[in-house]
C-alpha cells in the first residue's frame, strides 16, 4: 500500500483490531464508538473491507466461537497491518503537527 | 414462522448475491452480524443494508474477477492478433487491389497494368499492409503499431473528403478496425515476436492462406460482400470461419483472440445479415453509421478495457509485494 492512500474504514477497522482480536459485530460496534459515531459499517461493506483486508494481509481470521447459535469468527491484525497502520498514524500525526502550527493551537509547536 | 425467522431468510436471500466462496466461508458470520445490528420486531431487511449487502457483493465479484491469478492469456492473445490482424488486413488489401487476378490473367497471357499503380491516394491500403505484415512478422512491436496507425489513417481519412458513403462499408471498417486493433494489441502486448513465438511458423502461413482464400472469396464489386457473388462462397467462408473459430476455442489465448477479432468482424457479419434478409440492399445512413461504426467500437472499448484490467492485474501480481498492494 502506497503512503497516504489508506482509507478511513481500512485505518478505522485495523484500529479497531490493534488492541484485541475482534468478531465481526465487535468490529462494526468499535468502528463506531472509535469515531464517536460518524463512520457506521453495514454489514456489505466491513466484510468486503475484511476480505480485501485478508488478502492483503494486513489481517487474518483467528479463532471460530458459536454463542447463541451464531457463529462467530475472530478477525486479528497481522504484522504487516500494524506496520501499515503505524506508518499511517505516522503520517497523520505529521499533518495534524503541521495544521496545527499554522492554525497556533497548543500542541502544534513540535 | 417468527420475525427472527422471516428476516434470517430474507437476509439469507440476499447473501445470495455473493459468489459461492465468500458464502461459504462468511454467510453465517454475516447473517450473525445483521440479525445482531437488526431491531427486535424487525421482519424486513432495511433498505440501507440491503443496498449495502449488494453493493458489497458487487465489489467482491469484481475484486475476485480482477485479481484472479492472470495466466498471460490476454497478453498472448493480444500479441497473437498484432500478428494476424496484419495478415488479415494485407490479405483484404491484396483482394482490393486485385492483385491475384493481375496475376492470374498476366499468367495466362493477358498482362495488364494494376489500377492502383494510376491512383496513388490508393497506395496506402496497397502498401502499407504489407509493410505493416513485414514488421510483424520481423517481431518490431512499436513500429508496428505506428505504421499500422498510419496506414489506417491514410487509408480512412482521405475516404472522409473523398468518398464518406464508402465508411459504412463494411469492408472498410473491418479494415479500419483491424488496423486499429493491430496497433493497441501490439502496444499492450509482449508484441509480434511473442506471438509469433505461440503461433509457430506453420500457424503463420495457415492464417495467411486462409485469410488469402477468405479475401479472395469474399471479393466483390460492391461492399464486398461474398453473397453478392453467390451462396457457394458465402458459404466456403462461413465454413472456413468456423473451422477457424473451432480451433481458436481449444486454449485460452486462443478463446480471446476469437474475442478480440470479433469486433473488427461485427460490421461484415451484421451486413452479411442484413443482405442475407433483404437482398443486396444498403442500410440507411443512420442505421449504417451506427451499426458499422458505432457499435465496434464501444465493444471494442469493451474489450480493450477488459484486456488492459487483466493484463495489469497480471503485472501487479509479478510486480514485488510493495507495489503489489492496492490502496487500502
Amino acid at each position: 500500500m502506497r503512503e497516504g492512500l489508506m482509507r478511513e474504514p481500512t485505518f478505522l477497522i485495523l484500529t479497531s483490531l490493534a488492541a484485541e482480536a475482534q468478531h465481526g459485530y465487535g468490529i462494526m460496534t468499535d468502528v463506531e464508538r472509535i469515531s464517536q459515531g460518524r463512520v457506521r459499517l453495514r454489514a456489505g461493506t466491513l466484510y468486503a473491507a475484511l476480505d480485501r483486508l485478508t488478502v492483503e494481509g494486513l489481517i487474518e481470521a483467528g479463532h471460530e466461537e458459536v454463542v447463541d447459535g451464531r457463529l462467530r469468527r475472530y478477525y486479528r491484525i497481522t504484522g504487516e497491518g500494524k506496520q501499515q497502520l503505524a506508518a499511517e498514524v505516522s503520517r497523520l500525526r505529521a499533518n495534524v503537527a503541521v495544521a496545527a502550527r499554522r492554525l497556533g493551537l497548543a500542541g502544534g509547536a513540535t | 414462522m417468527n420475525e427472527a425467522t422471516t428476516l434470517e431468510r430474507r437476509y439469507r436471500w440476499l447473501l445470495t448475491a455473493y459468489p459461492s466462496h465468500h458464502r461459504q466461508a462468511h454467510s453465517e458470520e454475516m447473517v450473525g452480524v445483521l440479525l445482531a445490528s437488526s431491531g427486535p420486531r424487525q421482519r424486513w431487511p432495511r433498505a440501507a443494508d440491503a443496498a449495502d449487502l449488494l453493493a458489497g457483493a458487487l465489489r467482491i465479484r469484481f475484486r475476485a474477477w480482477r485479481g484472479r491469478a492472470d495466466d498471460g492469456a490476454w497478453r498472448d492473445a493480444l500479441a497473437v492478433v498484432s500478428v494476424i490482424a496484419p495478415i488479415l488486413v494485407l490479405a483484404a488489401a491484396l483482394a482490393y487491389a486485385d492483385l491475384y487476378g493481375v496475376a492470374i490473367r498476366s499468367a495466362t497471357g493477358s498482362p495488364e497494368v494494376p489500377f492502383w499503380l494510376a491512383d496513388p491516394w490508393t497506395w496506402p491500403v496497397t502498401f502499407g499492409p504489407a509493410i505493416v505484415t513485414l514488421l510483424a512478422l520481423l517481431g518490431l512491436r512499436r513500429s508496428v503499431a505506428v505504421a499500422s496507425l498510419v496506414t489506417t489513417a491514410t487509408w480512412v481519412v482521405p475516404q472522409v473528403y473523398a468518398y464518406p458513403s464508402y465508411l459504412y462499408s463494411p469492408g472498410t471498417a473491418l479494415q479500419a478496425y483491424l488496423g486499429l486493433l493491430t496497433a493497441v494489441a501490439a502496444v499492450l502486448s509482449p508484441g509480434p515476436r511473442r506471438g509469433t513465438e505461440i503461433l509457430r511458423w506453420w500457424g503463420v502461413t495457415a492464417v495467411a492462406v486462409t485469410a488469402a482464400g477468405l479475401a479472395e472469396l469474399s471479393k466483390g464489386t460492391e461492399f464486398d460482400i461474398p453473397l453478392m457473388r453467390g451462396v457457394t462462397p458465402l458459404l466456403v467462408s462461413a465454413g472456413i470461419l468456423m473451422l477457424a473459430a473451432v480451433v481458436c476455442l481449444i486454449t485460452p489465448a486462443g478463446r480471446r483472440v476469437l474475442v478480440l477479432l470479433a469486433v473488427p468482424g461485427l460490421p461484415y457479419g451484421m451486413a452479411l445479415l442484413r443482405l442475407a434478409g433483404s437482398g443486396p440492399q444498403w442500410w440507411p445512413t443512420a442505421i449504417s453509421l451506427t451499426a458499422v461504426l458505432g457499435l465496434p467500437a464501444l465493444l471494442a472499448l469493451c474489450v480493450i478495457t477488459i484486456a488492459v484490467i487483466r493484463v495489469r492485474a497480471g503485472r501487479r501480481l509479478k510486480a514485488p509485494p510493495e507495489d503489489a498492494r492496492p490502496a487500502g
